[in-house]
């Protein structure tokens, strides 16, 4: 289903012309948590527009939340709630894309979990990849005869 | 007639060889697309439990039964359990071969992406086929969506599988001479794009984002289910493969210790390409338009691009390994194949190749048709591309786990499992016993059956794949597609089955 929110709105972003109406963020890369203002830029005045956001767009754990209506100053206050990669679009009244942008959300924090599965699961491999290869090096060349159907 | 079956010119030559069929677009391609597709971290956690918990284990199993009988799959476990065991033999090398015909696909397109890399993949360009206008995508997403739009790939697919036949022409050696050079190139790629890519803006972020593991959505059994498959494709289990390989070990081989090395050094370098590719992915944003696995098609040639100088020839470099990572593996697919019915017909070698060579290149054509059928992009666009992910569907989400289901219960309950151990533990240093046969008899089956059983009852309840896909004209592609792979998988290996055998004798002694 949330494949189908997003194709649809893919759908409406291709079927747009280019448009006028760009999307903008202070920060290059928002922070889950702190609150980031989105700038829409020559928006129409007569046309009132929503902002939306989807989490992770094109994964098994896409979310979509409305960030919400766009003022005719065109400036819109959002607190992203998850990390990763989102798609920001703004939308008219019948759902229609008008503008979307692609950011990378950024942790609060370094992640300690993260960090430590990182490290647990790198220590883990290569050190298991180093010992076993070393062993297969010590181990030597196998018997010469080679194996022969017949 | 039967023909000399080769071997391996050392135990560093197979665990190479072993680890290019491992090591290949799996890792790169389906490793980072999966990770994505799940979560990150929440996929991470569940991939690292499937390699413990079935990777090893069954991959001990495989080398173990192909060395014992030194027969492919089909053939071992008709030698191990009679006539029922074969037909899952042949499922396996079936469902493989549907793999491999959509593998050479994306092969193809990668050998599209090599040519490109010497200059127009990094031009801005219009995709008239969708409409879209110059600067619309991404230079290397213009590119792909344009070259995957013409019948250029066509003419990359017949290109891909005569070199496959060509390597595999000679058997073992010329396997082994091509990723002595190429498996360690690799690595040093990948590395170089580590490097490029935690130094880059919101780089390190990425990575984060891959191992940080995310317990909200971890419960999901689709989520379990991705990584498991994920484990039996990037160890080529379920295919056939390491039984084939391990068909030309010597007598005197320990299948524990090659198990072990060849999955870690599989999954460290899965380890460092999620690395490479999920800081690339942070640091532009990208979020993978069409089906996630033409990602890499996207984030890497964004993050060359990036590259101080050299783009060019970085670019064409990381193709060039990217295309031999992919031969390396397909190379492994196709003779898995070609083995199985060699050993089961005794057929010369030459003709067994040509008959897989066509088949094997009318089912690739189908998943590079170029015919627009998705304008807006909503899911995979071609023709071909939508036909790849449906089929990926069933042959790589439920195939692979399905043949690794029979084999534990061929090798578990059917064949005395007490006398493969038996040989196993001959050359073995780390003895095999009675807990590691509770696991293989009880604990694995349990799992992976329980992953499809939930995973078929949410296929059931929320309509089976693709039926809510744009497909344009050409409605029921998605019944279409599950039929022809229960067609060509399961009636196949009936098929092969009651076909009369030709070559009774066996290597197990």
């Amino acid at each position: 289903m949330k494949r189908l929110v997003f194709a649809a709105v893919l759908l409406l972003a291709m079927a747009m012309p280019c448009s006028a109406v760009e999307l903008s963020f202070e920060d290059d890369f928002p922070i889950v948590g702190r609150t980031e203002t989105v700038t829409v830029k020559e928006a129409e005045t007569d046309v009132s527009l929503h902002l939306w956001v989807i989490y992770s767009p094109n994964s098994e754990t896409s979310t979509e939340e409305e960030i919400g209506f766009i003022p005719t100053t065109g400036e819109v206050a959002w607190t992203p709630s998850r990390s990763g990669i989102a798609t920001v679009t703004a939308r008219g009244d019948d759902g229609g894309v008008v503008a979307s942008e692609n950011v990378a959300i950024l942790f609060a924090q370094t992640p300690v979990a993260g960090v430590m599965v990182m490290l647990f699961a790198g220590v883990l491999l290569f050190g298991g990849a180093g010992y076993s290869l070393r062993r297969v090096l010590k181990s030597g060349v196998p018997e010469v005869a080679p194996l022969i159907d017949t | 007639m039967t023909e000399a079956r080769g071997s391996w010119g050392s135990k560093l030559g197979f665990i190479l060889a072993a680890s290019g069929s491992a090591i290949g677009l799996g890792n790169i391609v389906f490793f980072s697309s999966n990770a994505y597709k799940y979560g990150g971290g929440a996929f991470y956690v569940p991939y690292l439990v499937a390699l413990f918990l079935i990777g090893m284990p069954v991959m001990i199993l495989e080398l173990g039964a192909g060395r014992f009988t030194r027969r492919s799959m089909p053939n071992a476990l008709y030698q191990l359990a009679g006539k029922r065991a074969e037909v899952a033999g042949w499922f396996g090398a079936l469902n493989a071969s549907v793999i491999t015909m959509y593998y050479i696909a994306i092969l193809a397109w990668i050998f599209g992406m090599w040519v490109g890399s010497v200059g127009a993949l990094w031009q801005a360009s219009p995709v008239a086929a969708f409409g879209l206008q110059s600067g619309e995508l991404s230079n290397s997403m213009s590119y792909f969506f344009n070259m995957i739009s013409s019948a250029r790939p066509l003419i990359f697919v017949g290109l891909i599988w005569a070199a496959n036949i060509l390597i595999i022409i000679k058997g073992a050696k010329s396997i082994e001479a091509v990723v002595k050079v190429f498996v360690p190139l690799m690595w040093v790629m990948m590395i170089v794009l580590i490097i490029r890519g935690i130094t880059l803006p919101g780089g390190l972020e990425g990575i984060f984002f891959l191992f940080t593991p995310d317990f909200s959505v971890m419960g999901d059994v689709g989520i379990w289910k991705g990584a498991f498959s994920q484990m039996f494709f990037t160890l080529s289990l379920g295919f056939g493969i390491m039984m084939a390989y391990a068909s030309y070990l010597p007598r005197k081989n320990d299948d524990v210790l090659s198990a072990t090395t060849i999955s870690f050094l599989n999954c460290s370098f899965e380890y460092i390409a999620g690395l490479a590719i999920f800081s690339l992915l942070f640091a532009f944003a990208i979020a993978p338009k069409a089906s996630s696995v033409s990602m890499i098609f996207f984030v890497v040639p964004e993050g060359i691009a990036e590259f101080p100088a050299f783009v060019g020839i970085f670019g064409f470099l990381f193709f060039t390994l990217l295309l031999m990572a992919g031969l390396t593996s397909s190379v492994s697919l196709v003779e898995s194949v070609v083995l199985s019915v060699i050993d089961k017909f005794a057929l010369p070698r030459y003709k067994v190749l040509v008959g897989v060579f066509l088949v094997g290149l009318a089912g690739s054509v189908l998943f590079v048709l170029p015919e627009v059928i998705d304008p807006g992009l909503n899911d995979d666009g071609t023709l071909g591309f939508t036909l790849l992910d449906l089929f990926d569907h069933w042959a790589f989400g439920y195939g692979l786990l399905i043949c690794g289901l029979l084999e534990l219960i061929i090798l578990g309950w059917l064949y005395d499992i007490d006398a493969l151990l038996a040989f196993i533990n001959e050359n073995s240093r780390v003895k095999l016993g009675a807990k590691f046969k509770f696991l293989v008899r009880y604990i694995l089956p349990l799992v992976i059956l329980s992953i499809l059983v939930l995973s078929a009852a949410d296929e059931i309840s929320g309509g089976l794949y693709g039926s809510a896909m744009e497909t344009g004209n050409y409605t029921g592609l998605h019944l279409l597609a599950f039929a022809g792979w229960i067609a060509f998988s399961f009636g196949g290996a009936v098929l092969f089955t009651v076909l009369k055998r030709r070559d009774e004798g066996g290597g197990a002694s």
